[in-house]
């Protein structure tokens, strides 16, 4: 195999390659500068701001916005707790369930699988609608203020499983087959033939299941009045929400606003924005070999 | 992916499909049709009767069992920590009168508006809730049943609510002929004013009294930008720029559409010279660079202001004559002048208002407690205030008097705090930092000498031309940031074609709506 370095150093790049390489680095430019730009704000004081804008590097770098926010850690800390929590255990619980709803409806030799398959797929066309939802959640299950509620309704979705369905299919039926011949159990095929084999899947799976869990808000919108269950990206809408709020004609039309109230800065909310999206970040590369591998499900692989 | 199927499957699939889609529309029907027997448009039926036929009954046999009873309303501050202190307080005195508990649900304002509308949705059990013209609509409310009518129980355990709110208001939030809400006490038409920023006023002099208008500012502002480098004449933002830029004599009706209160026509609000003319000035400072150049893109306020960056700013809501409101709230020193009083309108009554919940198990209670609020200052001004000696600090009297004066914890300090008019009575507030009694006072007298708009009373009912609000109110949002801040190029060309996209958008069907309700409303009041 030749080395792929030197052909590059030896052979000039065809102007196609080049145009679409160049094209691609916009657009991770275009993807990157706006976090650049959260970042060097966050670092900024707020007469910095009003008075040149925002930027990315900050002419006079100051910790001021992060002290804000982590003046009163208690709440930062316990929605972190609550994010981790909930990402942790939904993911863990939600790929089970996936993954085994999935492998059902994979299996050819399955009675019930056309009918099983088809009514995880009328979830992705018809849904009740949020206030059916609610009512299922507070008044028939009375989940309100609870973690539970912060996890349900985002265990199983039909999308996940037809994509997981996709990938155990391509399983070759005469791997279980053999393996049943040798004796093996359902339960011993699918906890060491099946699941070792769709590792990429499952990694791409727990991906997007961690994604979920962790930007979601609108659960704890919905469900939640306790401080004590908020998550944290509950949190930055929170501090967005108010600003706008006493930013309202009717905040300043009825006098609203008191003096001394405390109104989240700019940095402050650059700041928390960074502490929300934070671990995300550092946990995505580390996904990111599977992910690339786990997405090509269904296309011939070399 | 794709595999074979045999016949079979297929047919099944098939005939599955159409039993499940037939179910569902069947389902959905029923649900449509249970919506509309549940809730007729406008008139909501009570959940229980009202009135008992106990005429007789005294309070003490009326409050002999203990309930508990709860109350929604938006987080007034977000750090609100000392709730369980406050409420054990406040249910002291509610248990002794009323053998009661009151427990506030606050709800920050990130997730208030959806959260009220599920709740109601889902029916959920509640006693009181805020409401006003705009948050947690109470149309809306009333609309969908929401609301318990509150006339009997105002008769019979009112009283001292009958006595404060002033007369004028009940016909603001009366809707089919009963009254759904009961408005609070609070400035009904408060003063918009133009705010400078003192040290620039002496330094040139400026005789900021004598500003009438906006065209009025240009002199001061022309000094500011030929003289100060480093500063900004004029505040405009995506959603707010200088005061007076509203026309005071023109009453709102639905966005775009105004009452005449001079001739008493409704008329699209871009048509009025006044009105043109107005946001013609602000491009034409816009032009001139007495405007930031990116503010259409700023939507912070408040924020801008307090960073003493401007010249010339719009009120932080009221108007002082020696500046203090401002001067507090933006925390520099300014001057004010007033650049006018808007008249009062059934919206500036119901900027907030307390409504029994039509799923209340308690209503009755629920009155009581109103009025208890309404008669009690000493409740009143735990509820608004806090704890003494953790949210507040007696600075002369007790707070058994009648009219102590305290100062209340403000900035990062503050754990506590509702606003007095969210509650009802803000004119029983003890004198403080929040509002001096000198200060309600004059709120007070500025209601009293207020004019009330022609059409006090008439609620305009949005439901025939729901989609057209959308559509109009979908090109205003766009339109809105560079029409306030005056940053368009050819403003002829912008504001002409602003009106014609209006009108694409159903402005004028919404006029005729509007005329037509105001017609059936005015035949009905005179």
């Amino acid at each position: 195999m030749k080395d792929y370095a030197t052909t590059l150093a030896r052979k000039p790049l065809p102007v196609g390659k080049l145009i679409i390489h160049l094209i691609f680095i916009a657009l991770c430019a275009a993807c990157v500068f706006p976090f650049l730009v959260i970042i060097g704000t966050s670092f900024q004081s707020e007469n910095d701001i009003v008075r040149f804008g925002y930027s990315i590097l900050p002419k006079n770098f100051t910790w001021d916005a992060y002290r804000v926010i982590l003046h009163a850690p208690k709440t930062l800390l316990q929605s972190y707790f609550v994010t981790i929590a909930t990402t942790v255990v939904g993911s863990i619980v939600g790929m089970w369930v996936t993954t085994t709803y999935a492998y059902a409806i994979s299996r050819k030799d399955y009675r019930f699988r056309s009918f099983l398959a088809f009514f995880i797929f009328f979830t992705m066309l018809f849904h009740g609608g949020m206030v059916p939802s609610y009512i299922l959640m507070v008044k028939w299950l009375g989940l309100k203020n609870t973690a539970l509620a912060l996890i349900l309704p985002y265990l199983i979705s039909g999308w996940f499983v037809m994509l997981m369905k996709g990938f155990l299919q391509t399983i070759p039926e005469a791997v279980i087959e053999s393996a049943k011949i040798d004796g093996a159990g359902e339960l011993r095929i699918f906890a060491q033939i099946v699941l070792p084999i769709s590792k990429p899947a499952l990694a791409t799976l727990g991906l997007f299941f961690a994604l979920q869990y962790w930007n979601d808000w609108w659960l704890t919108l919905l469900y939640v009045e306790n401080d004590n269950l908020m998550k944290l990206q509950y949190l930055l809408i929170r501090v967005l929400k108010n600003m706008e709020y006493l930013n309202s004609a009717e905040a300043i039309e009825y006098g609203l606003v008191k003096p001394g109230m405390l109104v989240p800065s700019l940095s402050a909310r650059m700041a928390m924005c960074i502490l929300a999206a934070g671990p995300m970040l550092l946990v995505f590369p580390l996904f990111q070999k599977y992910f690339v591998q786990g997405l090509t499900v269904g296309s011939v692989k070399g | 992916m794709i595999r074979a199927k045999t016949k079979e499957s297929k047919k099944w699939l098939l005939s599955g499909t159409a039993a499940m889609l037939a179910a569902m529309f069947i389902v959905s029907g029923c649900n449509s049709k249970e919506n509309a027997a549940s809730s007729p448009s406008g008139s909501p039926e009570p959940s229980q009767p009202a009135s008992q036929a106990s005429q007789t009954a005294s309070p003490e046999s009326e409050t002999k069992d203990f309930v508990k009873l709860s109350w929604y309303m938006p987080k007034p501050i977000d750090n609100m920590k000392d709730q369980d202190a406050v409420e054990a307080e406040a249910n002291k005195i509610i248990k002794e009168k009323l053998n009661a508990e009151l427990h506030l649900n606050l709800i920050d304002n990130a997730g208030w508006e959806d959260k009220m509308k599920l709740i109601s949705a889902a029916g959920e059990p509640y006693d009181l809730v805020f409401t006003t013209f705009a948050s947690n609509r109470i149309s809306d409310n009333v609309q969908k049943g929401a609301l318990l009518p509150l006339d009997d129980l105002l008769q019979k355990y009112g009283q001292n609510i009958l006595a404060k709110v002033d007369p004028r208001a009940w016909k603001a939030v009366t809707y089919n002929g009963k009254i759904m809400a009961i408005p609070a006490q609070t400035p009904y038409s408060p003063a918009g004013a133009h705010v400078f920023k003192k040290d620039l006023v002496e330094k040139y002099q400026f005789d900021y009294k004598n500003v009438k208008s906006i065209q009025d500012l240009e002199p001061f502002l022309a000094e500011i930008k030929k003289n100060e480098p480093d500063m900004i004449p004029l505040l405009a933002t995506a959603n707010g720029t200088a005061s007076g830029i509203t026309l005071y004599d023109y009453t709102t009706i639905s966005p775009g559409i105004s009452y005449s209160e001079q001739d008493g026509k409704i008329v699209k609000i871009l048509d009025v010279a006044q009105n043109k003319a107005n946001y013609q000035t602000i491009n034409d400072f816009y032009k001139k660079g007495y405007i930031a150049k990116d503010a259409a893109i700023k939507t912070d306020y408040l924020a801008e202001a307090k960073s003493g960056k401007y010249a010339v700013m719009r009120d932080s809501g009221g108007y002082t004559e020696d500046g203090s409101k401002s001067t507090a709230t933006y925390g520099f020193p300014t001057v004010e002048t007033l650049s006018g009083y808007p008249t009062i309108s059934t919206n500036s009554m119901t900027s907030a208002a307390s409504a029994i919940s039509a799923t209340s198990k308690n209503p009755e209670r629920a009155m009581m407690l109103l009025n208890l609020i309404w008669g009690d200052k000493y409740l009143l001004n735990t509820l608004a205030y806090g704890v003494e000696g953790k949210n507040y600090t007696v600075k002369s009297g007790t707070a058994q008097d009648a009219n102590p004066t305290i100062e209340a914890t403000s900035g990062s300090e503050q754990t506590w705090a509702i606003w007095h008019n969210w509650l009802g009575p803000l004119w029983d507030q003890w004198d403080s930092n929040w509002n001096s009694t000198a200060a309600l006072e004059a709120m007070k007298k500025n209601n009293d000498n207020g004019k009330a708009s022609g059409i006090l009373g008439f609620i305009f009912n949005p439901e025939p031309v729901k989609n057209e609000i959308a559509q109009v109110s979908a090109v205003q949002k766009e339109a809105n940031p560079i029409l306030t801040t005056g940053s368009m190029p050819d403003f002829e060309k912008y504001y002409t074609d602003l009106q014609k996209r209006l009108d694409d958008a159903g402005m004028d069907k919404i006029l005729a709506e509007a005329q037509k309700q105001f017609d059936a409303w005015k035949a009905g009041n005179s």
